[in-house]
């Protein structure tokens, strides 16, 4: 068969094409020809972005097919929502078994609690919303994608009480933690985990902050923090790949902790074969009392063979070094406001250090003259 | 079997103009359609592909071999389909989408659907009708009712003269 115009594919194709539609630009199609009239009623997509509240309810009232596999609400900021029956919206998606729920909220509307206990979402992903419960029902049985993008949390328990009430998580996107202090995050089931923690300027600084992660099945991690004075993790034997940013800026309570948790946190990596290690702080603000384990276990960093380093902390780049087995490349990336003669002495330093693999190489680059796309 | 010999297993898959394609099993089974047909073991002579001409099958088997090969790396892949359909037309899109379709090949269904959507996108009424073929068959009375009854979904479309 010849296809000469799109009106001639069956229309579960032109349904699956029109899901990848806005809802208001899919409902347009019923102009085209008779054939398009009702189509978009049997979308399994619902996709508003920044429609009013008539427009939301028509779609909703008109649309005839019993599942909505995605139920995506993008809130316009020019609106005012607080007369949003999200609740009512969010018991339609759910009682048509929706999978992929995606909510920006601008925090003009309370998440509505049934939410927490829909048994079909496969993805959920929440921007700018709150608050996640700390206690009652929250059971989402099929979640195995959960993002959560500048969310508010009812208390520091909320995060782990949800995450434990995902038995099938694989994938874990946390951006900003709002108003945590302690970020926990453990689960025997999560692969794929990226953490971003900016310092915010807005929010006063608590020597408390700490982020602990215990999931062992991980394989990709991904973390910027900014903020944490203390980082604790469990086992990660699964990991192979890690990108690693920890530049606290803050004065710190103890540069000797501090330094000691970094450390301890490095040496949880020690399956992986491929690290990018982001140490920079303030280009001047080394930690002082810098305190490292005093005998390595044999198989530290055992398979690590490419490392990136932006770090003018010589005592990392010393106990790399020393303590990588089978490294085939290090780049030291040293910060551009380091003078002419500071760069000297930290290349001469570096470059006595003791290196455990022979075939080690070292590079030292400006950040200038980085090129962040390049590959590892 | 593939691990034990150390080859890897090939399938020869036949379009419904007759021409044989060779392609190895762990690119084709990313067709649910293919893999069932393993399974179930009728995959030992050649598979006949009903629904899908030459023409298309090499381009699909052109995709299976170039995503196959990458890892698991969404990025990659999502980077490798957009390049892999950017230089297709319409009427080879509408091929792909109905072999996809009918070998169930989730993921590039999925690719070209978003392609054909993504050219839909805020566009008008009578553009979408010019760039797709679309014949209107309404009469003038009942595409103004019809408009008129979708006069809200109308907002912030690129318009032109017959909009």
């Amino acid at each position: 068969m010849r296809i000469d115009e799109l009106s001639d594919l069956p229309d579960s194709v032109l349904t699956h094409i029109l899901s990848f539609l806005q809802t208001k630009d899919s409902v347009r199609t019923s102009v085209l020809a008779r054939r398009w009239r009702y189509l978009w009623a049997y979308v399994p997509t619902l996709d508003f972005d920044g429609e009013n509240k008539d427009f939301i309810n028509k779609a909703m009232l008109l649309h005839i097919v019993e599942r909505v596999n995605t139920f995506r609400l993008l809130l316009d900021k020019d609106y005012s929502f607080h007369d949003y029956p999200l609740d009512t919206w969010t018991a339609f998606a759910i009682m048509r078994r929706v999978q992929n729920l995606d909510l920006c909220l601008r925090f003009q509307v309370a998440l509505p609690r049934r939410l927490f206990t829909c048994k079909t979402l496969v993805h959920l992903s929440l921007t700018s919303c709150g608050a996640i419960p700390k206690s009652g029902a929250v059971c989402l049985p099929s979640l195995k994608k959960l993002h959560l993008i500048r969310v508010r949390y009812e208390a520091d328990e909320s995060l782990p009480y949800l995450i434990s009430s995902c038995p099938v998580l694989e994938e874990l996107l946390i951006e900003s933690i709002m108003h945590l202090v302690s970020c926990i995050i453990s689960s025997p089931t999560i692969k794929w985990l990226t953490v971003q923690f900016q310092f915010n300027r807005y929010r006063s600084y608590s020597h408390d902050y700490r982020l602990e992660i215990n999931t062992p099945a991980l394989i990709y991690l991904n973390i910027v923090d900014g903020l944490s004075e203390h980082i604790e993790s469990g086992p990660l034997s699964s990991l192979t790949e890690a990108y690693v940013q920890v530049h606290n800026d803050q004065e710190k309570q103890d540069d000797f902790l501090y330094s000691r948790s970094v450390l301890e946190f490095i040496d949880r990596l020690r399956h992986i074969k491929c690290l990018k290690l982001d140490l920079f702080t303030d280009a001047q603000k080394r930690i002082k009392r810098w305190m490292e384990p005093q005998q390595a276990p044999g198989y530290l960093l055992s398979r690590l063979r490419t490392i990136q380093l932006f770090t003018i902390q010589r005592e990392i780049v010393r106990y790399l070094l020393r303590n990588a087995t089978v490294l085939e490349k290090m780049v030291v990336v040293y910060h551009c406001a380091l003078n002419f003669e500071e760069r000297k002495y930290f290349l001469h330093e570096i470059s006595a250090f003791e290196r455990r693999s022979e075939v080690c190489e070292l590079a030292f680059v400006n950040l200038l003259d980085w090129d962040f796309d390049g590959e590892l | 079997m593939a691990a034990e010999t150390g080859t890897p297993t090939t399938l020869t898959l036949k379009s419904n103009d007759d021409e044989l394609f060779s392609v190895a099993e762990s690119a084709a089974i990313l067709s649910v359609t293919i893999r069932n047909m393993v399974e179930d073991g009728c995959a030992g002579g050649v598979i006949p592909l009903d629904n899908v001409d030459g023409k298309t099958l090499a381009s699909v088997i052109t995709y299976m071999n170039g995503i196959s090969a990458i890892p698991a790396d969404e990025e990659k892949k999502k980077s490798y389909r957009d390049k892999f359909l950017s230089d297709k037309d319409f009427e080879t899109l509408a091929d792909m989408v109905l072999a996809a379709n009918y070998l169930n090949m989730s993921c590039l269904m999925d690719a070209v659907s978003a392609k054909i959507a993504q050219v839909m996108e805020k566009k008008s009424v009578g553009w979408v009708r010019r760039k797709f073929g679309i014949e209107n068959d309404y009469t003038p009375e009942e595409e103004a009712a019809v408009k008129e009854e979708h006069k809200w979904t109308f907002e912030g479309v690129e318009t032109d003269d017959d909009n």
